[in-house]
């Protein structure tokens, strides 16, 4: 995208009237999306967005432009417009030196074949199996979306402090949503997978199975009655996902908001804020998982944070800034949707580690309450720690059997609170997808757990 | 610092017209997106960045015996156009036919234009931008000792220019502008930290209250201090304007035509029926001055006009793209859009709102005697969109005799938002312009089921 003599003259341009440092990222992104809908394929799109962002960095104050104009003559009046915008820009122009060192870096998540050299049919090919096990599932699946998506993403960035670092990532999706219609009644069920994986992805993820697990979900939906409005114990299993420990903690523990002292668990290093039971870490490094990467959009390499330990606070999500301000060291952490957007401290795939209970036995010792056996999105208040999340499939629990299934739950509770009230934890894991939004600005990421009892939380139902 | 001046004028959109063109196919259609973006986040009263933004990008629609293709590209050059053109053809030649994707004509709408630019914005000093943070910051601390902490107190200002043309002859083009500012602040007491966030925009620099969100912020965090999360029980609900206008914004889905062809909307087969209260008069309004999303053309340049969509309580009909219009013989409402360059026209609404009855924000809660007033809800991204079932967080405070009295949070309110046409008993005169499209007023509903301890 951007050769190194280009990315030094750039570099050197944006510090020449002061500042600490500069980085830039470039990005060049190419997707294709497909929309199968009501078995018609009502949208192709494909394309290529590219762009460059460059950051310069003074004291506790960043300025950064971005655009999508990469030839050597925009590039460098953009680096020479972000250096007079400084608070107080030299007269006389320094030469910086700029070396950069390349470090080699961990092959997470290896593409055995790229999006790119598959044709669009088998693309298509896999919604239209997707949609024909959806439709087969049952006869009251009466409509069925498949979505599917390819995004390759080749990233550089270049750094004034010498770093050099350039990736390739791939993101495979399928998104398949069934509606399920009985009478007056219309319910949906949804199933999405999604890796950092080549089309071989679809040797793992069956798209039958996708659109099967989607019609499931629609058809449980039509018998479900409406969730109880209250307060009840939860068993989330370990097949619900990772929404919970994402919302409970992990918008919590991202530095910028310890930094300011605007979390509920700021201030709190060393100390308790889970039950001992409770070990959570967040860990870029998993092969294939949707939040890897082997590096993040700063350069730093990725880690396995470790978040807390037997409940004990052990660390944060950094970003590069947040790193050098709290005087920590950099967890790869640091994040953008595109080169649109300022990096920020955003999760990757955040885990419950497992315990040692058998599930069974947790489901058993329950007289009422609530299974959830998946989740779907949420959303937290960091200074609180208030959070919910949705449940796109939910049961009763009775004298300790999975009773009867209920809709359009949402689940109401205090992270701090529901961390250090876990009384049972599960010898299981189970994994979850999705896209974290934060100051506008999607991310993918994944998250798991095992099979956790939490005492009291409260059902945002309707049934009183 | 950074100016607009000097953006050189080209041809892309006469050039990606001739690429298409010269595509073999019958049709072709080209939309160019150029904007700039400006923003500053202050904290302390400390500059923490500093964002300027320069993107241009084009998005092409090849259409031939029904089938379509779209591609987008961020690289203008001709061989990057030319690129592009081969994508869409191949995308196209794997679509399936249908004979109503078609390119709309040149068209005119009644309702004259709204303001959508402001042509000064060009020509404010950056350290006024700067200063619109600041009072920002400013006017949330002066607001109340208790907001002791603030995570970021943003000015952000985006401009540029739209263009759509067609091989119809088509050929659309406008400018637009909006400032925005908000904040998010905490407030503290005896060591419980409650959050309060506010976002405000104008389309002319000069509109924009900085002070009053600064304070808005404040007031919302300092009012949830002290919050307890009551009783489970049945109640009255009024809604501030920011929440009725997020509840309202998701029934949207409903009246999309696409999702009425698909069998994916409850509202299938019901216009000319009773959905509603009679209290419950729905609009959108592509022309509304004021509206975030307000522009004189949509994404497929079909001009933008006001929508009547349910009409004291009975459906009169639905949101339209070319496509949906022409399937349906339906009259064109203009809802086509795109999130940017790199998407396809999809339907949305412009401004959806529901039209005052007459209330005032006092009557309602009067109305609602002992219930609740809701001032924050989360999760609305968790709302089905299909079936409209919802199940969401809330904060706000219990009335009290009609009047605002003691904060509680963590309740929850579910239903579906269909239903909740049929539980609207009232919407106050104090309609609210948001961020980011929709509008709202204070608005009552009778009856909802809140759940707590």
């Amino acid at each position: 995208m951007i050769d190194r003599e280009t990315a030094r003259e750039v570099l050197q341009t944006a510090l020449a009237r002061g500042g600490d440092s500069a980085q830039l990222y470039a990005e060049r992104t190419a997707s294709t999306t497909l929309r199968l809908d009501a078995g018609r394929l009502d949208e192709a799109a494909a394309g290529v967005d590219q762009g460059v962002g460059l950051s310069l960095q003074e004291g506790g104050r960043v300025a950064y432009a971005n655009g999508n104009k990469l030839d050597r003559e925009s590039l460098s009046r953009m680096a020479e417009r972000l250096s007079r915008s400084l608070s107080s820009p030299a007269e006389t122009p320094r030469s910086i030196p700029v070396v950069f060192k390349e470090r080699p870096l961990a092959l997470i998540s290896p593409i055995l074949v790229p999006a790119a050299t598959v044709p669009i049919e088998r693309k298509v090919e896999v919604l239209r199996r997707a949609d024909a096990a959806a439709r087969a599932h049952d006869a009251r699946v009466s409509q069925v979306t498949a979505f599917y998506r390819d995004t390759t993403q080749d990233v550089l960035v270049a750094g004034s402090d010498g770093t050099w670092g350039s990736e390739t990532r791939q993101y495979t999706t399928i998104f398949v949503t069934a509606v399920a219609r009985q009478g007056d009644e219309i319910r949906t069920g949804s199933e999405s997978r999604s890796e950092t994986r080549g089309f071989e992805f679809f040797d793992v993820h069956l798209p039958e199975d996708v659109g099967r697990e989607a019609a499931r979900l629609a058809i449980l939906q039509l018998s479900a009655r409406p969730a109880p409005a209250g307060t009840f114990t939860v068993v989330l299993s370990s097949k619900a996902g990772g929404t919970m420990v994402h919302e409970a903690c992990g918008h919590g523990l991202e530095a910028d908001f310890i930094e300011k002292s605007l979390s509920a668990y700021a201030g709190k290093l060393g100390q308790q804020v889970a039950s001992p039971l409770v070990t959570v870490v967040d860990d870029g490094t998993l092969p294939h998982l949707r939040g890897s990467s082997a590096m993040d959009d700063e350069g730093a390499p990725t880690t396995r944070a470790v978040l807390i330990e037997k409940g004990i606070l052990k660390g944060f999500l950094h970003s590069r800034k947040t790193a050098r301000a709290m005087d920590a060291q950099p967890t790869g952490h640091g994040r953008r949707e595109s080169y649109g957007h300022l990096p920020l401290p955003r999760m990757r795939n955040t885990i419950i580690l497992p315990g040692e209970t058998p599930p069974q036995e947790i489901l058993a010792g329950v007289k009422e309450g609530i299974f959830v056996c998946r989740m779907g999105g949420g959303e937290v208040d960091v200074a609180t720690g208030n959070f919910v999340f949705n449940c796109s499939e939910a049961y009763m629990i009775r004298d300790g059997k999975v009773a009867e299934p209920i809709r359009d739950a949402t689940l109401i509770g205090n992270g701090p609170e529901v961390l250090s009230s876990i009384d049972q934890v599960g010898s299981d894991l189970g994994y979850g997808v999705g896209t974290c939004g934060k100051e506008g600005q999607g991310v993918p990421v994944a998250d798991a757990q095992p099979t956790l009892r939490i005492p009291r939380l409260t059902v945002g139902g309707v049934a009183t | 610092m950074i100016g607009r001046e000097g953006r050189e004028k080209d041809d892309v959109l006469e050039r990606a017209l001739a690429a298409t063109q010269g595509a073999g196919v019958a049709g072709g259609e080209v939309f160019v997106e150029d904007h700039a973006v400006f923003s500053v986040a202050v904290a302390d009263g400390r500059i923490e960045s500093l964002e300027t933004q320069d993107v241009r990008g084009a998005g092409l629609r090849l259409f031939d015996r029904g089938r379509v293709g779209f591609t987008y590209t961020s690289d203008l050059s001709p061989a990057g156009l030319a690129e592009a053109v081969e994508l869409a053809k191949g995308l196209l030649a794997r679509s399936d036919p249908d004979d109503a994707n078609r390119m709309p004509e040149t068209d005119i709408s009644e309702t004259p234009e709204p303001e959508n630019f402001d042509p000064t914005l060009a020509r404010v000093d950056p350290q006024e931008k700067i200063r619109a943070a600041r009072r920002v910051e400013e006017a949330a601390r002066a607001t109340d000792p208790r907001v002791t902490r603030v995570r970021q107190s943003k000015y952000t200002d985006v401009s540029g220019r739209v263009e759509v043309a067609n091989t119809t002859g088509l050929h659309r083009a406008f400018a637009f502008s909006r400032v925005y500012a908000s904040i998010e602040v905490n407030a503290e007491e005896r060591g419980e930290l409650q959050s309060g966030w506010y976002s405000d925009f104008a389309v002319r620099f000069s509109a924009l209250d900085a002070a009053h969100v600064g304070r808005e912020a404040a007031r919302r965090a300092v009012l949830k201090l002290g919050a307890s999360t009551p009783a489970t029980r049945r109640a009255h609900v009024v809604l501030d304007p920011i929440v009725a206008a997020s509840l309202v914004e998701s029934i949207s889905p409903a009246l999309h035509a696409d999702n009425v062809l698909k069998g994916k909307s409850v509202f299938a087969g019901r216009v000319n029926h009773q959905v509603g209260g009679p209290k419950v008069t729905l609009l959108d309004d592509g022309r509304l001055p004021g509206g975030d999303h307000s522009a004189p053309y949509d994404a497929e340049g079909v001009a933008t006009r006001c929508t009547l969509l349910i009409e004291g309580g009975v459906l009169k009909g639905f949101l339209h793209s070319t496509y949906t219009s022409l399937r349906m013989g339906a009259a064109p409402t203009g809802n086509a859009f795109r999130q940017s360059f790199k998407s396809p026209p999809r339907i949305a609404p412009s401004t959806l709102y529901l039209q005052p009855t007459g209330a005032t924000r006092e009557s309602l809660m009067a109305e609602a005697s002992d219930g609740y007033y809701i001032t924050e809800v989360m999760g609305l991204h968790t709302i089905d969109p299909i079936s409209g079932d919802f199940s969401l967080g809330a904060a706000g405070q219990a009335l009290k005799g009609g009047r605002p009295d003691a904060p509680v949070d963590r309740i929850g309110i579910a239903g579906n938002v269909v239903d909740l046409l049929r539980s609207i008993a009232g919407v106050a005169t104090d309609l609210r312009f948001l961020p980011g499209g929709g509008a709202g007023s204070t608005t009552l509903l009778m009856d909802i089921a809140v759940s707590g301890t």
